[in-house]
Order: C-alpha cells, then structure tokens, then sequence
C-alpha cells in the first residue's frame, strides 16, 4: 500500500479536507425537487409535456437552494453537499412501500421532519398511478398478457425501469467554444425556419421554446451564484478567499453563456452543464467523456501565458473530481443493490484524433495524475488503447492501476470499436467513428451525439434451469418459459442447446417489448429539453433526446451470467452426453438436492471437473460463443422504441450477484443462491487455471466485439507482478495482444487479499479504500457483504 | 549418467506446462516443464521434478478426512497413521490416480503425465500472439530438459518450425555430444551455475561441476547466446570466494549476463506433499542489501546483472 499512501500525500491540504468531507458525511435527503415538481405540475396543467418540463427545470434553478463551500467550484444537485432527491415521475411505487424506511435505505440517509414525510407522501400520491413503471407494467399487460412483474420477480430479468436513466453524451466542447448563448441562436435560428402548418411542426416549435427557457435558466441559476459570491466577498476577510470569491462571481457571471476563457472557465462551465443535466434526470451514466480533447485548448493557452501549472491544473481537476462524487440519486432496495451507487461518471484518456493520430495530450497526463491522487470511486478513467499511444503513456496507465488499486485506468479497445462504429451506423464519417467516448459502466458511444439508454439484463443461466425443467422455473415453482420438452428425453445435446436458445428467442423479444413501452412512455412523460440542447442530433431534428433526437444511439439490452450457463451447457454435454458418466435424471436429481447428501458430491466434483471457460477451450468457448452469437440475432430481429437499429452489449452491472440469489444449483456445480459470475467474459472465480494468455483469448473471443457494443473483462493482479517496469510491460503486451484479438475492455483489480480482507475486519480504517466492481468502483466498505466475498474470492492471476 | 529417450522421443513426461511464463527469458513465454532430473539439489523449488516417473502430491491442507482414498487404493499405500491420519507409503504407491479421481476436496494429485511431442506443441501455439506481441517465446525447464534429449530435440524442433523463439534452461550436466546437438535448435540458452568449487558442487548437487562448466564454455565457443542463472543460497554460494570465481569464469569467457535467483522457500511444502526431507531446513531467506551487495561485486567483472 506504500504507493498507495504515496500518491495521495500529494493531495494539497485543501484538496485533502474536501475529500476527507465526502468520504465521512453520509448522504441526505433533499425535497425541494419534489416541492418543485408538484407546484409546476399543478400550475401548468393542461399544457404540452415538453413545456411543463422547461417549466419545471426553470423553477428548480430560480428557486433551489444554493450554497458555495471550500470547492473552488460551485454548482450542486441537492440543497448541500451529497443531498440527493428521487424522481417519483420515473417510478415511486416503492417509495410507498419503503416510507418508514424512506430516509432512509437501510439507514443510508440522514432522517427527516413530519412536515418533509408528508410532501414525499404527497408526490408519491400524485405520482402513483401515473409514473412511467407502472404504465409501462399495464400497457405491457394489456398487449402481452404477461404480467412482467413475475420476470422481475424471479429474477428472470433486471428491467431497465424504476429509476432515472440519464445515460447519454454531452458535446461539452460546443458548449466550452460557443456559450450557451450561441447555442441559444442555432436553436432561434432553427425556430425560425419552422414552416407552422402542421402538428408535428407545431410541437417541434414548444420544443425549442422549451430548450430556450431551459437555457436561460441554467444561465439565470449561474448568476445566482455569481450574486452569492459577491455577498460572501463582501463579507469575507481573508483577502486570498475574497479574491477568490470575487473571481467565482465574475466566472459564473461569464460561463456558460458565454465561450470560456481559461482552463478554469472551461472546467467551471463544465461543471454548470454537468450538474443541471444531474438535476434535469438524474446522474445516471452521463459521462463527461473525452474530457482531455475539449479541455486542452483551454490549458494550452494558459500555459502558454504563464497562467498556470501543472500542480494547479491537477488540483482544479480534483476539485472538480469532487464535484462530481458527491451526486447520487434515491432508489429502492432492489436498484440499490443492483447498481451499488454507481452513476457512471467515466472520463476517457487516449484515444484518436479525428484523422487517426494519436490524440494524447497533457491533460491526458494530468487526469491520470489527479486520479492517482485523489482515488475516489467517480469519476472513472478509462484508457482508450491502441498501438499509437507512447510507451511512457502505457506504463503510466499501468503505474496508476499498480499504485491506487482502482481497477483505472480501464483498456478499451479503439480499433474494435471504430470498426463497430462503422458496422453499426452507415453513413458516419471517419472522424465521428473515431470520436470515442463511454457512458454507464463500459459501453462505448460517439462523444456528444449518442444516448445509451440501458434496456435491461436478462438472466441467461436462469435459462439453463428453463430449459433443464420444461420452461418451469424450479426455484419458484412457476411456469415462466416456453415448453421446450422433457431434457430426459433429449437425445443429443443439441436438443437440449435448442430448447436453451429457444428460451432466448422467447424472453429477448418480450424483454425488448417492454423496453419500447417503457421508453416510449418515459419520452411522453419526461422529456429532456435541456440535455437535448447540448447532445448532437435534438437541435437539428427538433426531436427530443428521449424520442429519438441524438443523432446516434448505443444501447440495447446487455445480457448477465451467459459464463455460468455455458459452463453448465459444457458439463451436461460432457458428463450427459458425450462421457455418459451420469443420466439427464441423475444430474437434475442431484440439482434438486443442491448437491447435498445422497452422494451428490461426487456428481458436484464431476461438474466442477467439466471444461470451463477462460481456459482457452474450445470445448466450452464455443458454447459461449454460440450463446452470445444466438442472442445477437434474436436481439437484432427487432428495432428499439424510436425504431432505430439498436446495438446488444455484454456488460454486467452487479445483476450476477442479484441474479445469483434466485438461481438454484447448476450443472456448472455451483450450488444454489451463490453469486454468478460477474462481468461477461471473465471466469467463474476459481476456474480459470490456464493463466492471464488462456482466460485473455477465451474473453477476447467469447463476443463478437463488432456486432455488440462491449465485452466486459476483470482480471485481478496482485500490484507485485507490476514492480518492475519489464513486468509493467509485459502487462501491456498482455493488453495488446487481448485487443488484437478482439478484446474490447479489461480492467484489472490490483488490491491484495490481505488489504481486503483487513478492510472488512476494521471497516473504519478503510473508509476510503476503493475496489472495481462489475465495470465501476465503489468504496469497499459500503458494498454487501456478499460482493465483498466475491471480490476477495476472485482469482489472483500471479506472474509467478 | 542415465539419460532416457522414451518412446523414441515421440513423447515424454512433462509435468507441467506455464502460460504466462514471464520470468524463464524474454517477453511472455510458455515454460514447459520435463520430469527428471540427474542433480539432486538440497534446494531444488520443484522436488516432484527430479523423478522420471509420475509421483503421488498429496495436500493435506485440503483433506477433509473423508477416507474415500484409503477405499480405493488398489496399493495399500494410503494407510491411517497412529493418530487416525492419512499416511502414504511411498513404497507401495504406483501414482496410479485412482485415488485422485476419488477424492473430492482436490487434496491428490499426480505429478508427470507421457505426452506426445505433438501435443506439447499445439498447447505451446496457443499464445504465438503474445509471443510475438512480447518478443517472446517458449522455454524448456525442468527438472532437466536433456534428461530426455530424444523428446526435447523433438519438441525443439517442432517450436523452431513454428518460429517461435526457444530458449533451453539448463543445469548443464550433459554430454556435450547430446548437448550439442540439441543446441542446434536452441536460441537462448538459460544455464545454471551452482557452486564453482568441485568438491563442493558434488556435496549440494550430487555430481561434480566440471562437465558443466566445460559445457559453458562449448557453448560460448559456439557463439550461442546464454545467460548464466544462480540460484544465491545464504551461507551456501554467497561467499566472496565463490562470487569472484563466478565472476572471472564468466568474464574470462566474455559472458554478458548473469541473472541471480534469491533463493526462496516457496518449494518447501511441495516436500512435505511428496513426503521428502527437505535438507535445506536451516538456511535463512536474504535480505536485499545482501543480494544487492553480492550484485555489486558481479557488476565489478563487467556483468549485467538481473535479480530475478
């Protein structure tokens, strides 16, 4: 841990105070917004959507409280730092359910007065029978006859509802070189050109009504904080904090509106455009991005004059690192523990420029350093790999996964995922296909035009269950699946592969269904006229970002704990079919009894012998291929709700853990209730023996990287294999070797099981300590015990 | 000195083939493991290594006690000790592995496996990207390679054919005639040099170190590349005496690099599993400003030295 310790004493005393706040104060509730909400509702009935929602965002940036603390920026979701509020519109339902526990989660949030319980009762009563879950969930009955609750329920699938989905990319460049001022006039311009003679031209017109008053808000709020500055200036006598004050006053009262002019502004602006977002839906997954590229002019010129430092420039971007740790959203029980407060903040260093150089500049080095700093869990740094980066930019990645054990910098390969850019959107030019950004937790998009609504994980090892019992689900003894036969009676184990693909192209259509539903209502009831502002596409279509505006779109479904049904479709082929060691009846008999007494022992130990992936055999791998493959069609037979081509991915969140809980024992021999495996192509832990090189080609070739939109790979180094420089290296060959074989990400966790198994011991000594997750970090202490378990359990791939 | 050429050098026993091999030469490279050995090194990390034939590892951490093996032992060599514990006769024992694949907490397993020449090779294909990603390779370790010459020439020339990069790492005890003819296929040669004293040399390893010097210097005279390997025992080969004879030997022969390997105890509960003594009970684990300064006086003779 010395480098660990090392790299954070760089932290300024300052930076150090703001970090030590965050990490120790426990999130609060804010109800303003809900305040807010019912007041515009009431005030603008009968008016369109899209100008209700203007509405509403304008009355929460005129009237919400603000603050200005020791950050150097301002600008903030909540009421005070890590308030965070719930969006009843998108789903409350359970808020009902969980009041008394409403503040909050297991304990999670700060209490509250009776007068704050009766607003929240209040907005939920408004909300509860018209918020877009449970519309979705009638509409979806009414047209299906299928009450989607039950997949919910049994954990078939992880529906992508119930909670607000920002997920999406912000051209934050546009607004850093144009001001939203400048903005303001392409959208007057376009309003302009309206031809007024139809309804569609009509709404478009609300719309950018909306979008301005939107925009003049942010720009109004941003004043706000310019007056409060100056009242605090005028109070303050520390003449280095009033200076400091006054130049806060007369930033906020220039940016956004106008263009920014120094690194600061730029960062400030940002910041602004970041946060309303935040507060228009939530920070769900809207990732600032390609932050060095829009950032660089900025610093440049201020180097060039002498204005900055490097040592000033890390710490801006560490305070602006706080800024963005502090968001949160409230969600129920079972969304918490599905995303463990990940919002998805990824920052991406690396990558191309538009013509295909190298596009790594200094600012890629400083978001680099400033993460080696500053650890926190968001934002998250994410390598865009290929062979033109420089050695000592590699090796610097390396260091900062070596000395933080962060899991960051993430590799992500930007050769596969141009080629995707280019096999999924025909007509994109070179330049956009090389414009390489992540939203949510690793799905590449198009910096600044694309949204990445996420559409749900299926559970793809509930199928084997499926399809071992006929469509029933022996967990919860309920019919859910097609009848796909009796598997005692499968003759091959093709028959039983059907009968397993069958379940895919039977739950996947439905699963999109619902999604259509659930988006198509979302759009219709809370629009997003400020982000359609800023995300390329909505200006020029006059269409809404959550109708279908940005002019790219990135997400489909992404399915969770395929790893653990082919390694249990290999061990039925092995054991059933081709060794003939056991009967179909013996190994579901012994899946009954959870391998539990009976002898079924020696049945649990022929599964765990069975071929698994990660090995490099093609004996499984290409099973999982097969899976992979089968879904991808299937998933491609339909278009989303905007009816536009959508793309699958292969990500999980921590659904495999949530999904591992209602999963009985499998043929895989991993008993029942035991989380599943996590990401898409890493190994089940404890299976992959052949090494990094086995488990990096089985991962790299699992996924047809082009068609889907990631492959999601965690590997876990104990930080001695990363001493040396040579070991750093032959990491890096490691890495490249995995992205020319299609690798799309990796991430390697380089904490020891000594450290995490300490930090559970003595939590209070840990607080800060950090750990990648699933494609994000979080902070370990806060995880469920059972993740904690998981990520210790995970495989240790020596250098040895 | 018995050397065995099994099967006509089609196949031969291996005990262990390592992806990711990263410390038995350059780049990332697979390390593949030949069973038998004709030293006997008080020290030697992989004891199960110095048998031809395959050999019972028996883990007790992981028993759980529930007899199943002494049921199927066709032998009788798992026995109850006095205390009600599993005992194994190594007399009796044949590695047969019916008690491996009876035993359900993986507590057994057998060491050495026949394999084909071909075989080795397609396992050893699968990471030519990363070879060639690394400037990488294949290495053939040990026990000692040419303690199976037939085999090795086989699989040698199987790796060259497919390009790859070999490297051989050796203890050198061979006749130079087989040698010779191996090295042909041989791009780095990898060669241990224990003790520089004969007499010595005899007492820790079991045979006399004046073949396999005489081989260092066959193989320098051949213009074949080679990095000299020490294994750095505390109290053992550490000695100025010893260190500065190393060093003149090497320089003397014009030899370039020299790589140190600290000795470690991480062999030592392979021992116990194989139910050997281990001879070297008493030597302490080294401090690093005592390797580094055994280092410093290597670097004295014009060497680069690698602590591995």
């Amino acid at each position: 841990m010395a480098a660990r310790e090392d790299a954070k004493s760089l932290l300024s005393e300052r930076v150090r105070r703001l970090k030590g706040d965050v990490v120790s104060n426990p999130q609060t509730l804010d109800t303003e917004r809900a305040k807010f909400l019912l007041e515009t509702y009431r005030e603008t009935e009968g008016e369109p959507t899209i100008v209700r929602r203007g509405k509403l965002l304008e009355k929460i940036l005129l009237n919400k409280t603000i603050y200005i603390d020791d950050n150097i920026f301002v600008g903030s979701q909540g009421k005070e730092r890590q308030a965070i509020y719930p969006y009843p519109e998108v789903a409350c339902r359970w808020m009902r359910r969980e009041i008394g526990d409403y503040c909050g989660v297991k304990g999670r949030l700060g209490g509250t007065d009776d007068e704050n319980m009766a607003l929240l009762q209040e907005v939920v009563d408004y909300w509860y029978d018209i918020n877009a879950y449970k519309r979705t969930h009638d509409l979806f009955r009414e047209t299906t006859g299928i009450d989607a609750k039950r997949f919910q329920k049994t954990r078939v699938w992880a529906d992508g509802g119930g909670f607000p989905q920002g997920s999406t990319s912000i051209n934050y460049g546009k607004v850093l070189n144009k001001g939203l001022k400048g903005i303001m006039e392409e959208i007057e311009e376009q309003m302009a050109a309206l031809p007024m003679d139809n309804i569609e031209v009509i709404n478009k017109k609300y719309f950018y009504q909306s979008m301005l008053r939107c925009l003049n808000a942010v720009i109004h709020w941003a004043g706000r904080y310019a007056k409060l500055a100056r009242e605090m200036a005028g109070k303050e006598n520390d003449p280095a904090r009033k200076a400091e004050m006054e130049k806060i006053a007369e930033t906020c009262d220039w940016v956004p509106a106008n263009p920014a002019r120094s690194f600061y502004e730029a960062l400030q602006s940002f910041w602004f455009i970041h946060c309303v977002a935040y507060i228009e839906t939530g920070p769900v997954a809207i990732a600032p991005g390609r932050m060095p590229q829009y950032l660089y002019p900025f610093y440049k010129k201020d180097k060039e004059e002498g204005k900055i430092t490097e040592e000033e420039a890390i710490e801006l971007l560490e305070m602006v690192f706080l800024k963005i740790v502090e968001a949160g959203f409230f969600l129920g029980g079972v969304a918490h523990s599905q995303s463990q407060g990940h919002t998805g903040n990824i920052i991406v260093v690396g990558g191309y420029t538009p013509d295909g150089k190298d596009a790594t500049n200094e600012v890629d080095w400083l978001i680099l350093e400033a993460q080696r700093r500053i650890q926190l869990p968001q934002p998250t740094v994410h390598m865009m790999y290929h062979d033109k980066l420089s050695e000592d930019f590699l090796i610097k990645g390396v260091e900062v996964v070596r000395d933080t054990g962060l899991g960051q910098p993430a590799f992500f390969g930007t050769d596969v995922a141009m080629k995707r850019n280019l096999f999924h959107y025909p007509g994109i030019t070179m330049e956009e296909a090389r414009d390489i950004a992540q939203a949510g937790c690793i799905q590449t998009i198009i910096q600044g035009s694309s949204a990445a609504t996420w559409e749900s994980s299926p559970n793809m090892a509930k199928y084997v269950e499926l399809a071992l019992h006929n469509g029933m689900d022996p967990v919860s003894g309920e019919q859910l699946g097609p009848e796909t036969g009796d598997a005692e009676k499968f003759e091959s184990f093709e028959d039983l592969f059907n009968a397993y693909k069958e379940n895919i192209s039977y739950f996947i259509p439905l699963q999109r269904r619902f999604h259509n539903i659930l988006f198509a209502i979302e759009a219709e009831i809370h629009p997003t006229p400020f982000q359609s502002t800023v995300i390329d596409g909505c200006i020029e279509t006059g269409i809404d970002a959550t109708a279908g505006g940005t002019k790219y779109r990135a997400m489909g479904s992404n399915p969770s704990a395929a790893i653990d049904a082919a390694n249990s479709l290999a061990a039925i082929k092995k054991l059933v079919f081709d060794d003939k060691k056991i009967t179909m009846n013996e190994l579901k008999d012994a899946l009954k009894a959870n391998f539990e007494g009976n002898g079924y022992d020696r049945v649990m130990k022929m599964c765990l012998d069975a071929p698994k992936f990660g090995n490099d055999d093609p004996y499984v791998d290409s099973i999982t291929r097969e899976i992979y493959e089968h879904y991808e069609k299937v998933h491609q037979q339909m278009n989303d709700w905007a009816d536009r081509h959508s793309v699958p991915h292969a990500y999980s969140i921590t659904n495999h853990f949530n999904f591992g809980r209602a999963v009985g024992a499998l043929p895989s021999g991993r008993k029942a209730g035991v989380p599943l495996t996590d990401a898409t192509v890493s190994a089940t832990p404890g299976t992959d023996m052949e090494g990094p090189t086995a488990l990096a080609k089985s991962a790299a070739t699992a996924v047809d990287t082009i068609k889907y939109g990631s492959n999601h790979l965690n590997m876990k180094f104990h930080p001695s294999a990363l001493e040396t420089r040579d070991g750093c290296k032959k990491l890096l060959s490691l890495i490249k070797t995995y992205m020319d074989l299609g690798g799309s990400h990796v991430q390697f966790n380089c904490v020891s099981r000594e450290t995490l198994e300490d930090a559970r011991l003595k939590p209070d000594q840990y607080k800060d300590l950090v750990v990648r997750v699933a494609g994000f970090s979080a902070f370990f202490v806060q995880l469920d015990e059972g993740v904690q378990d998981e990520i210790i359990k995970r495989t240790e791939l020596s250098f040895e | 000195m018995e050397q065995v050429s099994g099967q006509g050098g089609k196949s031969g026993w291996v005990f262990n083939i390592q992806r990711y091999s990263i410390q038995d030469g350059p780049g990332i490279r697979t390390t593949v493991f030949l069973k038998g050995c004709p030293l006997t090194c008080h020290w030697c990390s992989n004891p199960e290594s110095q048998a031809l034939h395959p050999e019972l590892l028996y883990f007790d951490t992981q028993c759980t006690g529930c007899r199943k093996c002494l049921e199927v032992c066709l032998n009788g060599a798992t026995l109850l000790g006095s205390d009600g514990e599993i005992v194994i006769d190594r007399k009796l024992c044949k590695a047969c592995g019916v008690c491996v694949d009876a035993c359900l907490s993986d507590a057994r397993i057998i060491s050495g496996e026949l394999r084909a020449v071909d075989d080795v090779v397609s396992v050893v294909e699968k990471d030519s990207l990363f070879y060639r990603n690394s400037n990488g390779g294949v290495t053939f370790s040990g026990g000692e390679p040419t303690y199976q010459p037939a085999f090795l020439l086989e699989l040698l020339k199987g790796c060259q054919g497919k390009g790859f990069h070999t490297c051989l790492d050796t203890c050198g005890y061979t006749q130079w005639s087989v040698l010779e003819e191996i090295l042909e296929y041989v791009d780095l040669v990898l060669f241990d040099v224990k003790h520089m004293d004969p007499e010595r040399h005899k007492k820790l390893t079991g045979v006399d170190n004046r073949l396999i010097l005489d081989n260092v210097k066959q193989i320098v005279g051949m213009g074949k590349k080679i990095i000299i390997r020490v294994p750095l025992l505390p109290g053992v080969n550490d000695s100025e005496g010893n260190i500065n004879a190393l060093g003149n030997f090497t320089s003397n022969l014009s030899i370039k690099r020299l790589d140190l390997l600290p000795y470690h105890r991480l062999g030592v509960k392979k021992y116990e599993r194989l139910g050997v003594d281990y001879k070297l009970e008493e030597v302490p684990s080294f401090k690093k400003e005592e390797v580094e300064s055994v280092k410093k006086l290597l670097t004295g003779f014009g060497l680069e030295v690698d602590i591995v």
